[in-house]
């Protein structure tokens, strides 16, 4: 029940995000981190990879590239996180260093970012977020920090 | 070393990362004609909410529309109301100029005496200025601030405003009596009035036009109270329901003034002349008792 419900919310916030404008904060993103952190390796690997999924259906002119992108940054997070311990603070730097995965493999693969003062914004906003977001979704689903 | 079962894991991640390269590495062809299907699908709620967003849009647009449109169907209305026997006039619609304002708050204590509106002088509206809604006046606005202007209802004790009545045509001054009842006063006992008129407005004072619905007689006693009868009106406007009105003013509304200014002071300066005139002549000759000599 618990990993269909994260699978509907990363539905609902890529169909949310696709309607957005660059400088918005990737709530997909927060999403995959969370999972990332939380969740067992094979299920955050999935989220990861739906999650790109539903993007990319939205432009099925670009598919794939969304899915590389959130995939090998929630894998990214899950290889990073045998080094956290129970610390948020490592999760933002976590979700910086998917920020910076997602930004790179999106300039590899379509060959555009946005202008730097949106990335800017949007990787700020997304940081910004992670916590409350993180918080939020431990609450609701009932997560407590693990060593993977 | 790694754990057991660490190896599955990876080897999803790997499975995933092949489908996402080779979806990546389709061409643009196959990649629109194989999930243009799946992306409708599962897009369909973003459309539908998308859909429902603009229907939203543009049912507002067109309730605005339609409420402006109902205004100057109002106004005609009551120019036609007037017509009787008239000459063919401007129609009123054109004659004034009207704006709408939300009510964006209420006096605290009865909720219907004063109404204040998201219009001030920034945006035009301007103190005297009628408020109207499509089914009659609403009140006038008392005082304009710079983006809010307060709107006193036709439950005002403050508000009057000059009426007639639609069938017998009998003149009275429109005003607040108590509750959510308007008093029409200074009618005479012989004036024709019954239950069920229409009360509208005269159009003398400058501030409504004429043949605005203000309400219908509810009371009409035949006893006089002193010298008039007492005429109950219930407002043809639910104040309380209200959420906008229509604030207008003549597109001459200058020149009325002007007018109005000019006039006064002609009227000063011919009352002042024969003041003078009274004190320049005698005692005697102001009563006349001077020409008739005295014996």
């Amino acid at each position: 029940m618990k990993h269909f419900l994260l699978i509907l919310l990363a539905y609902l916030l890529a169909l949310l995000q696709l309607g957005m404008r660059a400088y918005f904060p990737d709530l997909l993103l927060l999403l995959v981190v969370t999972a990332a952190v939380f969740e067992e390796r094979n299920f955050a690997v999935l989220i990861g990879f739906l999650a790109g999924l539903f993007l990319d259906l939205g432009n099925p002119a670009l598919l794939g590239a969304n899915m590389l992108i959130y995939l090998v940054a929630g894998y990214g997070v899950i290889l990073a996180r045998r080094v956290v311990y129970e610390k948020i603070s490592y999760a933002v730097v976590l979700c910086a260093g998917a920020l910076v995965l997602k930004y790179a493999l999106g300039w590899v693969l379509t060959g555009t970012l946005p202008v730097a003062g949106e990335l800017l914004l949007a990787c700020c906003l997304t940081l910004l977020l992670l916590p409350p977001v993180h918080q939020l979704i431990k609450l609701l689903f009932g997560y407590r920090w693990k060593v993977a | 070393m790694r754990a057991k079962g660490t190896i599955w894991h990876d080897r999803l991640f790997f499975v995933l990362l092949g489908v996402s390269v080779i979806c990546f590495g389709l061409t643009r062809f196959v990649q629109v004609r194989f999930f243009a299907l799946p992306a409708t699908v599962l897009l369909a709620p973003r459309a539908a909410v998308g859909s429902l967003f603009l229907t939203v849009t543009a049912l507002r647009r067109e309730n605005e529309r339609l409420g402006e449109l109902a205004v100057r169907q109002e106004l005609d209305n009551a120019f036609w109301r007037d017509m009787a026997g008239a000459a063919v006039r401007e129609s009123l619609s054109t004659r004034y100029r009207f704006q709408r304002a939300l009510v964006v708050g209420r006096d605290p204590q009865t909720l219907v005496r004063t109404l204040i509106v998201d219009r001030g002088l920034l945006n035009g509206a301007r103190t005297n200025m009628a408020a109207i809604t499509d089914v009659g006046i609403a009140g006038k606005v008392i005082e304009a601030g710079a983006s809010l202007s307060f709107v006193a209802t036709v439950l005002n004790p403050r508000f009057k405003a000059a009426a007639l009545n639609l069938r017998s045509r009998v003149t009275g001054v429109v005003g607040f009596r108590e509750g959510s009842l308007l008093s029409m006063d200074y009618v005479l006992p012989e004036m024709d009035m019954k239950m069920g008129d229409t009360i509208v407005t005269s159009g003398t004072g400058g501030i409504f036009p004429k043949g605005l619905k203000v309400g219908y007689v509810v009371r009409a006693d035949s006893v006089p109270r002193g010298m008039f009868r007492r005429i109950d009106v219930r407002p043809a406007v639910d104040i309380a329901a209200v959420e906008q009105v229509y604030l207008i003013e003549a597109k001459d509304w200058d020149a009325v003034q002007r007018r109005r200014d000019e006039s006064r002071e002609e009227l000063k300066g011919k009352a002042q002349a024969e003041l003078r005139r009274l004190l320049e002549t005698s005692p005697l000759e102001r009563t006349g008792v001077a020409g008739k000599g005295v014996e």
